[in-house]
């Protein structure tokens, strides 16, 4: 009995010992400097971007990664046209980002970009089919700019009106959407191209008009929409009533918002930028469509794109360039080995490692590790920057004085030099400008004003000989 | 009659729906809304591949199967043959899986952010892989391993060159006839696999108690916290057994296409439709089983009635008007065992409030 006693009292407390002992713990961080998160994030990208190419090379020994790494630029900035369509490339991955934030900020998970953008873009040629040579090309525009707009956000407003009224599960029903869309696509293909092997031909009619190059006007529209949306989010009441709901439907209802014509309202935005974008491609750079006119599948990298900007418009404009970017430089990679690599597959590779390893950064910057040692929890971060400390503390300090001993030199050498200069051109230094405080004081000895201009020429002196020191460093 | 005649191949494709579905459907149970799953599927396929290369360089050579003689060793061979492509893919898959659990639940991660970038990853791994083991020193590897996944016991001839195969008797031996009725049950081992595993799993989830605490985290892990259940290491297992097992549904694809392969672009829209019939059978593998040769029915029938393209097309789209159809139903009229998982695509950390 009294054994027993014994071995059951001790289990508690080894338990909680054990508990205590627990090496690593994860916890909330709320105070990373931007900086550090950008550091981070970027320290993982060229991680990514590595790995992908040493793959690459292990696969293709006859690739030189280093080739394949100038080729990434090249791809995207090696010519003017090159760089346009750079440009235009991440506007329309701007533009379908743009169209997504608003409802991830609500925390819809606005899963059919693909399946808006093509019913706008299906609208759009079907208008230009249809009406195309019957009236002026400018009304045609006009005419599938508005349907293409409103057939987006019908688009998006099914699945939207569903999650307001019965809590419909909305990334499902919106992922089901692209489908039906592309299916959609591929039906009228058939019934109206039925001979043309089945391809809808360039329509002459209805084009968006060339400013310069086909591209720019493009651009130009999207960063409209751009300063548009990001107005709306920041300045609207609307911005503000989407971010409530996001953030808790019941502080919404609490607050007097109407949820549900919130998610209506925002998703038919969202769908309707989307089916703007599907106007966009059809009208100004497709002339045509195909189940591929989302650009292999726009509204999936769309979501990475914004969500890597932290559903910030202005980030999400970076990110949307860097992913632009990769694909461009991959495809240029792709098509100088294009003995070795047939497909895009590298692209998808690179891309894939690059998201991989952004998502896992992201960790780094939501929370910080623990480490807990003799019960006392440090940042894991804070460990390393100390063992940095303490490694490079000593050669740091000795650089240190070194750097000061030679700086002191320096300032001694060049400081003579100045001054002996400046004696021989006669230049004066221009008078400073008293700060506020010392002009107080100078009021309240208002009346002894006399003695003033006695003193102020030392002044001027010292601190001449203080600037030309600096300047001697 | 028609209907009749392509049953064998409906069942055939259904069954690379259903191994993913019953992959999805374990992940999701769990809470893990794994949009990866066409990746996944790529990785599988890699995987299985990886699986037969080994055992033709290896096991082959030392254990010949010849037509004339079937003894103790050609039968530890085909097995061998079986087992090996199974294992690596489902690793493969699994592999992918163990990636997706650790970003979304030790790191947190949005989970409809990391699926995607699962999927193009996959997508990536597939092609190149695939396009890398498919040119190696001219033998087109695909094509045999697509050919060699049944239990085809008689007419397999092979020879020193390689495994050489009948493609007329590339399903199981024992029932070999022009009978359509007949042709149905005359299909790859893989098949017969399948339809069990979908059983197993239902009673797995739904009849013990690690599958009671398995939905218990995916409904409401702070409950099944406080209840003593480790969420954390549910869902991992739940995502890596669910993702092997969608790695075998990648692997299926290349038997069921006869080795035929033409990019990932194809298994990836198998993928997603695969996500389709997970809510079309409202989380619950017996009813896969028959939504998935019904999806399967619906996305190959044109091909086998003499419809014009349109009307093809259109039936092609209705798994998905159907899937958005009960996804609306189920969520107006459900009762709590039909709906979602509570937690679905919502990641569990305890600190959080």
């Amino acid at each position: 009995m009294l054994k027993n006693n014994n071995a059951a009292k001790p289990l508690p407390t080894e338990k909680a010992k054990k508990e205590k002992k627990k090496l690593f713990h994860v916890e909330k961080r709320f105070n990373m400097a931007l900086w550090q998160s950008v550091l981070v994030r970027f320290g993982f990208i060229l991680v990514a971007v590595f790995f992908g190419l040493l793959v690459l090379t292990m696969a293709y020994s006859k690739i030189n990664p280093f080739v394949s790494f100038g080729n990434l630029f090249i791809g995207a900035f090696g010519s003017l046209d090159k760089f346009l369509e750079f440009l235009r490339d991440s506007a329309l991955l701007l533009g379908v980002g743009l169209a997504l934030i608003p409802a991830f900020k609500m925390k819809f998970w606005n899963l059919g970009g693909n399946g808006q953008i093509l019913a706008g873009a299906l609208v759009c040629v079907m208008l230009m089919v249809e009406l195309g040579g019957t009236m002026p090309d400018f009304v045609i525009v006009i005419i599938s700019l508005v349907a293409a707009i409103i057939a987006g956000a019908i688009w998006a407003a099914i699945p939207a009106i569903f999650k307001a009224f019965f809590n419909t599960n909305e990334s499902l029903f919106t992922l089901m959407m692209n489908y039906i869309a592309a299916g959609l696509v591929g039906i009228y293909i058939y019934w109206r191209f039925p001979d043309e092997s089945n391809i809808v031909p360039a329509q002459a009619h209805g084009r968006l008009p060339i400013l310069f190059n086909s591209n720019v006007l493009i651009i130009l529209l999207v960063a409209t929409t751009f300063v548009g949306l990001f107005l709306y989010l920041k300045y609207s009441k609307h911005g503000y009533e989407l971010s409530v709901v996001g953030e808790s439907i019941n502080t919404a209802r609490y607050v007097g918002i109407n949820s549900k014509k919130v998610i209506i309202r925002t998703l038919i935005l969202s769908g309707a930028i989307c089916g703007f974008v599907g106007f966009l491609i059809a009208s100004g750079i497709d002339f045509s469509i195909t189940k591929e006119t989302t650009h292999r599948g726009m509204g999936f990298t769309a979501i990475m794109a914004v969500w890597l900007g932290k559903f910030n418009p202005i980030i999400s404009i970076g990110t949307a360039m860097f992913i632009t970017f990769i694909t461009k430089g991959m495809s240029q990679v792709q098509m100088s080995n294009s003995r070795y690599i047939t497909d895009d597959s590298a692209t998808n590779i690179v891309m894939g490692l690059i998201f991989l390893f952004v998502i896992a950064s992201e960790f780094l910057v939501e929370y910080k590790i623990m480490y807990n040692k003799n019960g006392k929890e440090t940042d894991i971060f804070e460990i390393i920057g100390n063992f940095f400390k303490k490694v490079f503390g000593p050669v740091g300090r000795f650089l240190k004085k070194v750097f000061t001993a030679v700086g002191r030199f320096f300032k001694k050498v060049f400081g003579a030099v100045v001054r002996f200069f400046k004696k021989l051109f006669k230049i004066k230094d221009k008078p400073e400008k008293k700060p506020v405080k010392d002009a107080i004081d100078s009021l309240d000895e208002g009346s002894m004003e006399d003695s003033e201009p006695e003193k102020s020429p030392s002044k001027k002196a010292t601190s001449g000989r203080k600037k030309s020191q600096k300047e001697g460093k | 009659m028609a209907v009749l005649s392509s049953l064998p191949g409906v069942i055939t494709l259904s069954v690379v729906f259903l191994f993913g579905c019953i992959g999805e459907t374990i992940s999701e149970k769990a809470g893990n809304l794994n949009l990866g799953i066409p990746g996944i599927m790529c990785f599988g396929v890699v995987g299985g591949t990886l699986g037969s290369l080994i055992y033709m360089r290896l096991i082959y050579p030392a254990m010949p199967v010849t037509a004339n003689a079937f003894g103790f060793v050609e039968f530890i061979s085909y097995a061998l043959l079986i087992l090996l492509g199974i294992v690596f893919s489902f690793a493969f898959g699994a592999l992918g899986g163990l990636i997706y659990s650790f970003l979304t639940t030790t790191l947190k991660a949005n989970q409809n952010v990391t699926g995607l970038a699962i999927t193009t990853f996959g997508a990536g791994i597939g092609d190149f892989f695939m396009s890398l083991l498919r040119s190696g020193d001219g033998f087109d590897l695909c094509e045999r391993v697509g050919k060699i996944y049944g239990f085809h016991f008689t007419n397999a001839t092979l020879s020193d060159g390689g495994l050489i195969y009948d493609d007329a008797n590339w399903h199981m031996g024992f029932i070999s006839s022009n009978n359509p009725v007949a042709n149905i049950f005359s299909q790859p081992s893989l098949v017969y696999i399948c339809f069990i595993l979908a059983i197993v799993v239902f009673i797995v989830l739904n009849k013990t108690r690690i599958g009671l605490s398995l939905r218990a985290v995916g409904e409401n892990p702070a409950t099944a916290d406080a209840a003593g259940i480790n969420t954390d290491k549910y869902r991992y297992l739940a995502t890596i057994v669910g993702c092997g097992i969608a790695g075998i549904g990648g692997l299926f694809y290349l038997i069921k296409s006869q080795g035929s392969w033409d990019g990932t672009y194809e298994l990836q829209s198998y993928g997603w439709m695969t996500l389709a019939l997970v809510i079309f059978t409202i989380w619950n593998p017996l009813i896969a089983i028959a939504g998935s040769i019904l999806f399967a029915f619906l996305y190959s029938i044109p091909s086998y009635l003499n419809v014009d393209m349109v009307t093809g097309m259109f039936l092609t789209l209705t798994p998905y008007i159907v899937t958005v159809v009960v996804l609306i139903f189920t969520s107006i009229f459900g009762k709590k065992n039909v709906l979602p998982p509570g937690s679905l695509g919502v990641n569990y950390f305890r600190e959080e409030r």
